[in-house]
């Protein structure tokens, strides 16, 4: 069997940046190669991709002898920039999973264990894209996704690096864009997704509806690490701007979920609403994980947060032929499409998250919870049905997937719900 | 008050394209590359995958 030079000098490599991880774990404690990748529950590895060192090189380095512990073997194997990367994987990705990647520049790799609990709080630390639930980079630095394909890759990292470049004047413009799109009477209120029209990609003069559609369906995961960061950073500076006693809300659900929906048609969703002085519409994508976070950020400043929680169908939301994700994205006015494994993630886990999290805090003074349910006509519940709190997140991707590859809907609304497939190819 | 999610969901499409108008107008948006999107099968996949420049 002939082995070309350029296979020879990547074998050397990878076994150079082996050695390299097997010293950054023994380092760490780890004690097997189980623990290998940015795995929420290892802060060491966590720690060593610098991503809050201020360490990082935007600019590429050469694979071979490494000086620096790498984040992960995922890290370093989407560092070496001489090999495009064949992926393999599920089959429901179809040809999107193994498209060739772009690995980042060096640096900390965003690949976490969705399902982690660190701190044993009953709320999972990290959802699979965005930042750390606790986070409001920066610091840390923002981490990159895994397998992103050479556009996307550029999508994420130029968005990234104008955000590191001046955070507070992205934030700040983001927080203007915010109030000056308030209906008068109206709290501000506060979304991931909204803060990317601060992305040309979202919204260019030049490009017509039917191509800022694809865009939007076809890259929202690879802005929405920056995204999160920003409109958390715009909240929290929202939030200073309150006073002792003033009372916010929060939406929690699903993707697709028709949390706004739904808040719009529950009267007494409405009077908390009217009676608030900002909201968080917590994207699905994040499972709920930010709850802890924004209870602390609100209860030192005295503020009561009040969660609204919208349970819905997942099968349903998606493949809903009149009203469902897929077919709205398929709408050249709209285009916002989710990840099937995201959007699986949203209703599995984050329904799982809001419970615990609600059992934890049914009883503090600064925290109050209601419960709706969209099911055509949005109601008032009593608390999260107990199907939903079953619900399995594999089998959710998976019937995510097989009704987009089987519709009708745009190619590029197949490949936005299919992505993920190749990104997160190993979960 | 939507009647319908249908109608609710055009009008949050609606309200994300008045942020970006407001955005363009407040000079707020960020240059994030090349906004024409690549061509697609119809599966999603790209027509033509080909590994080009590094990202830096």
């Amino acid at each position: 069997m002939k082995i070309s030079d350029r296979r020879k000098k990547a074998l050397v490599d990878a076994i150079g940046s082996l050695e390299t991880l097997v010293i950054e774990l023994k380092n760490c404690g780890a004690g097997s190669a189980g623990n290998v990748g940015f795995q929420s529950n290892n802060t060491c590895a966590r720690g060593s991709g610098s991503s809050d060192s201020g360490k990082d090189k935007e600019k590429p380095k050469p694979a071979a002898a490494p000086k620096k512990p790498v984040a992960s073997a995922a890290s370093k194997r989407d560092s070496d920039k001489s090999k495009p990367e064949k992926t393999g994987g599920s089959k429901l990705g179809g040809r999107i999973t193994h498209e060739r990647t772009t690995p980042p520049p060096p640096g900390s790799l965003y690949k976490p264990n969705v399902e982690s609990d660190k701190d044993k709080d009953g709320v999972t630390d990290y959802a699979r894209v965005g930042v750390g639930a606790r986070d409001v980079p920066p610091p840390p630095k923002l981490s990159r996704l895994p397998n992103l394909t050479n556009r996307e890759r550029k999508a994420e990292q130029s968005f990234m690096k104008e955000f590191h470049k001046n955070p507070d004047k992205m934030t700040e413009d983001f927080r203007q864009i915010v109030k000056g799109s308030t209906k008068p009477g109206d709290p501000p209120t506060f979304g991931t997704d909204d803060a990317k029209v601060l992305s040309s990609l979202w919204h260019d003069n030049n490009l017509p509806l039917n191509k800022r559609s694809v865009n939007r369906a076809t890259l929202n995961v690879a802005l929405h690490q920056t995204a999160n960061a920003i409109a958390k950073r715009a909240f929290v500076k929202e939030l200073d701007g309150l006073k002792k006693g003033d009372e916010i809300m929060v939406t929690v659900g699903g993707c697709g979920a028709g949390k706004g929906y739904a808040l719009k048609n529950v009267p007494q969703a409405l009077s908390i609403k009217q009676k608030s002085k900002a909201v968080w519409d917590s994207a699905g994508d994040q499972n709920a994980t930010e709850n802890p976070w924004i209870q602390s950020e609100a209860q030192k400043r005295g503020i009561k947060v009040n969660y609204v929680y919208v349970h819905a169908d997942p099968k349903n939301q998606w493949a809903n032929p009149e009203r469902g994700v897929v077919k709205r994205a398929g709408d050249p006015n709209d285009g916002r499409m989710v990840d099937a494994k995201v959007f699986a993630d949203s209703y599995a886990i984050g329904a799982k998250n809001h419970q615990a999290f609600y059992e934890r805090n049914k009883d503090n003074k600064f925290a109050a919870f209601i419960f709706l349910e969209n099911k055509g006509k949005p109601i008032l519940l009593e608390g999260i049905p107990k199907e939903a709190l079953n619900y399995d997140r594999h089998d959710l991707a998976k019937f995510a997937a097989e009704v987009v590859r089987k519709s009708d809907a745009p190619a590029h609304v197949k490949r936005g719900a299919l992505v993920g497939f190749r990104i997160w190819k190993d979960d | 008050m939507p009647d319908s999610e249908k109608q609710w969901w055009k009008e949050d499409a609606d309200r994300v394209n008045k942020m970006c108008q407001l955005a363009a107008k407040n000079k707020a948006v960020v240059n994030c590359g090349d906004a024409n999107p690549p061509e697609l099968n119809e599966d999603g996949s790209l027509k033509e995958d080909k590994n080009e420049d590094s990202v830096s």
